[in-house]
Formats: C-alpha cells, structure tokens, sequence
C-alpha cells in the first residue's frame, strides 16, 4: 500500500446576505443619525440594547417603546487586542492594537455595550473610565456599528 | 428523576495538532472501538447514538451523513449536537437524557473534533451578530482578558498567578498518555510568550487539537451487569445566558448573577453538596484559557469571591492537593472541541474508577464535577460519583 498521505486544499470563497430585522434594524438606522436606540420590556421595563423582538427574561413581545440612550458611559470591562485577528466581517486580519471596551451607558441596561476605544495603551484604561460615542460625520455613516468610530475618554 | 444512568465505557484516540494519517470517521470509529472494548460490548449491544463536533471547524455541512459507518450508526436511532463549545457536555447530556428517559437502554456518545481542516478561529469569528458586534469581537481570546484584566483589578491576583495556573496544567498533562500539549513549562515561560489579547498570552490558549472520545451510558440493569464498575452521572444541569449578554462580549452586567452560578447553585441544592471544595474530591472543569480557571473557581463556590488566585498560589489545585482541578491538564493542554465536553466528563470517571494512571488524584476520588462552557456564557455541570 502506498504510504503517501493525501492533503487537498479547497477554497471556499462564499457570500452571504443577513437581514438587520425592525429591531437591530431600528438601532443601525439610529447610529445613522447619532442616536444610540434600545427598547424596553412591557413587563420588566429593563432596557435592551441592542433592541430584541423579545425580552430574555419575561419573553414577551417588546412592543414599540424605544428609548434613546446617552452617548456617555463607564467602561466596565476592557481588553487589548495586540496579536493580529482574523475579521469575519472583512474576510481578512484585522490592524492591532487596538482596545475593545464593554461600557454600560447612563441611564442604559446593565448589560455591555461593546465597542473600541480611541485609548490604545492599556495602561491608560481603568475599569470605571468614562467614555463617550464619537461618530462619523454624517455623510459616512452607513447605518452600520462602524459608524460610530469609537469611544473617547472624557472627564 | 428517572432511570439512574451509569457510565459502563470510554475511549479516547490520542491528540495532536495535525492528523494528516486519518479522516475523521476514521479518527471516530478508534475512539468507538476503545469505548466498546472498555465496556466489553459490541455495536449490536448499543441502542442509539448520539454524536457532537463543530461542523464549521471542519469546513463543510453534515458532519453526521459522513461518519455514520464509523460511528456505528447504521440503522440505529440518534442525533447530531452542535452548541458551540458546550457540545461535548451537550452530547452526553443527551444521552443521558435517553437513558434517564427509560426510553433507551445503552447510548453511545462520541465527541470529535478535527481542527487541522480549517482555520479554527476563521470559523469561530462567525459567531457574532454580523452587523452588531462582529467587527469588534476579538474572538475567545478576547472574552477571557476581559476577565483577567477584571480579575487583577478587583483581587490581588498577578499575572504570575495565571502563569503558575498554567504551569499546574502543564505538569498535570504530561502525567496523561491521552494529552496533547505536554510542555514542561515554568513561570517565566509562561510570561514570555506572546501577548495575543492583553493578558492573555499564546501560552494562556488552549490548542487547537484533532482527537475524538467515545462514552457507553446505560440504565442501572445494563449498568449492575458492566465489564468495569460504573461510574454514576447522578445530576446534570444546563443553563443559558441571554442574547445581549453575549452581543456584550460576554461580560456579565454588574451587579448580575452568572449562568454558572446559577447552575452550581440549583445542582448543589438538590444533591445536598453545601461545601464544594469538602463534598467533591475532583474537578475537570472546562477552562479554555488559564485566565478563566479563578472565575470558574468562584463561580462554582470551590472558594469565596476573590480567593481562587490564593489557592493556585498555595498549588491546592494538584493533583496531590486538595482541590484537584484538571488533573487531565484540562482544555489548556488538550482541546478537539467536539469532543473536549466528553473528555471532562471521561476524565472525571476515570479518576473514580482509580484507574487515572499517574494523573490519579491522590485523594480518595469519590465524587466529582465535570463541565463544558461555551458561546453566550452557556453552561453544562455534571456530578459524577462511585455510588448510585
């Protein structure tokens, strides 16, 4: 029996189309004008961001009661990204280093929002930072999570 | 609570990064073959099967159609898990589930995994919301330096305390054949290597393994008659986080309680465990970075908030301590993903059946904890022990 080992490289170059839905949808339409939107449970009245159809806790409907959340938060957990990392979103690597944050925002749910900060030095980041949104100017927003850049530390 | 379920069988192939000599139902039918031999059973003795990888891993759909004939599924009933990191602990919760159901008598389980297809972490960066929090995600990796990083803050915890974490792994790993990082590392090996997602260095990642493992459940008749002493699943319990948790990078709000807190809290509860660290002798906890073994620690109530890093300090977690955590060497060494839930829940029955080999804890093994965690904060806890 021969003994050489077969290996066979098979591209798969695919792509695909995802639908936002009226609830992500109706946050990336508000990045699109400088508004961070999440909705709030009839029941609980505990926000989400981003909104859902649904409340994870009470499993209701959510309704149409969106809110408008402020654009200034406290970074409640932070991470620096310095080894090159593949980009599903870009089908390639993403440029290091870069500082990802989880910020609760005033007045928001307890939950995260996850974004990049314009701090790179880690040594600079504390849990507990306030940060503020920065986004694109108005021509360059695509109703997409990039339009806002990242965020800035104020305070 | 239905049928008690035993576990009459394992096998488990060896682990390395590349198997360019095997496919993988190949790579299945040696862990399938080990797994009946142990049991001293035959394909025809097993009533269904059920079987878990990540498909995408591999690159392609219906994982399932293609290793029916290694796996020993021709005309048998079973299924397919797929629920990211946690399917290991997922399969063998099914079958359990089966068996505990009064429904199936003996159910074979396999986990596999063959991670030098594809670029593992290509398909991982899919899991995210693409038009949420995809761009920004940083992987696993990222995950568990935001809870270093946290970690450090809020205790006295030093990264050197991570690396002896890791060092304790390491040495646990080349006591165990089945292993397949088996470095011999120091400290400062550790805090040498490189820097992936600050603090999370290269060494602080589990591996990207291929490797597959095998387990025989069946009911407590079947179980009474086995060729080697049953080990007994006596609880299991699965809990999932909400979405936003997830699309928030996997960070818990605070003040929250975490999914495997609440897990831990319901499993203890109904088994009369009040002090984890007393009423169980051996931990395989999944820890896929060195980074998550003090959360994991404090979550499952091993210690007090704030404490775990102390006791990695003290190297109550070796084998000879007493705490045993990982004596397999755990994710860190040895991750085929499909299959590392298995792994946990094998390792642990080997160490109350006695027969761990070198990596035997040295504290009588009566009782222990096995888990599987994944995407979303999702948690799977076993509690095995030598009694029924």
């Amino acid at each position: 029996m021969n003994e050489e080992l077969l290996e066979i490289i098979i591209p798969l170059d695919l792509k695909y189309k995802w639908s936002a839905g009226p609830h992500l949808g109706a946050f990336l339409r508000g990045l699109k004008e400088e508004k961070i939107i999440a909705n709030r449970c009839p029941v609980c009245a505990r926000l989400q961001l981003p909104p859902t159809p649904a409340c994870g806790r009470c499993h209701i409907g959510m309704g149409e009661d969106w809110v408008e959340l402020s654009h200034q938060g406290s970074v409640i957990s932070y991470s620096s990204v310095v080894d090159p990392m593949f980009d599903a979103g870009i089908g390639g690597m993403r440029p290091v280093p870069y500082t990802i944050a989880a910020i609760v925002l005033d007045g928001g749910p307890d939950v995260a929002f996850f974004h990049k900060l314009e701090e790179n030095n880690p040594e600079k980041v504390k849990v507990g930072m306030r940060v503020e949104a920065v986004f694109r100017p108005p021509e360059e927003r695509k109703a997409l999570m990039e339009d806002i850049i990242h965020f800035r530390t104020i305070g | 609570m239905g049928e008690r379920v035993g576990i009459i069988g394992m096998g488990q192939t060896e682990h390395r990064f590349i198997r360019p000599d095997i496919n993988h139902e190949e790579m299945i039918n040696d862990a399938v073959r080990l797994a009946l031999e142990d049991a001293d059973l035959t394909i025809k003795d097993i009533d269904t099967v059920i079987i878990d990888n990540m498909d995408l891993f591999e690159g392609h759909y219906l994982a399932d159609g293609m290793v029916v004939d290694g796996a020993g599924m021709y005309m048998k009933p079973g299924l397919k898990m797929n629920t990211g990191g946690t399917s290991g602990g997922t399969a063998v919760a099914t079958g359990w589930h089966h068996v505990a159901s009064g429904i199936f008598e003996t159910v074979l389980v396999i986990g596999w995994q063959k991670q030098d297809a594809s670029p593992s972490i290509a398909a991982l960066a899919t899991a995210r919301e693409p038009l949420y929090d995809r761009g920004i995600a940083a992987g696993a990796v990222g995950i568990f330096a935001s809870m270093g990083l946290s970690y450090m803050q809020e205790t006295g915890c030093r990264e050197e305390h991570a690396a002896l974490a890791r060092v304790i792994m390491a040495d646990n790993a080349r006591r165990n054949p089945y292993a397949h990082l088996k470095l011999d590392l120091t400290v400062e090996d550790v805090l040498k290597s490189r820097v992936l997602v600050w603090p999370v260095r290269l060494l602080h990642m589990s591996p990207t393994s291929c490797g597959a493992c095998a387990m025989i459940l069946s009911n407590e008749k079947r179980a009474r008659k086995a060729a080697r002493p049953p080990v007994w699943i006596r609880d299991l319990e699965t809990v999932h986080r909400e979405v936003s948790v997830f699309r928030g990078g996997c960070v818990e709000p605070q003040p929250a309680i975490s999914a495997i807190e609440v897990a831990a809290s319901k499993l203890y509860k109904r088994n009369g465990i009040t002090r984890p660290a007393r009423d169980i002798d051996v931990w395989e906890l999944y820890t896929p970075s060195s980074w998550a073994l003090f959360p994991w620690m404090e979550l499952f109530s091993i210690c007090d908030k704030g404490e775990a890093w102390r006791l990695v300090e003290k190297e109550a977690i070796r084998i000879e301590g007493e705490i045993p955590i990982e004596p397999s060497g755990g994710v860190v060494s040895t991750n085929p993903i499909g299959a590392s839930g298995v792994i946990r829940v094998a390792e642990t029955a080997l160490q109350l059946r006695g027969e761990a080999g070198e990596r035997q804890v040295t504290k009588k093994a009566e009782t222990g904890i096995a888990t599987a965690w994944g995407a979303g904060s999702w948690i799977v806890m076993f509690y095995l022990s030598k009694h029924s």
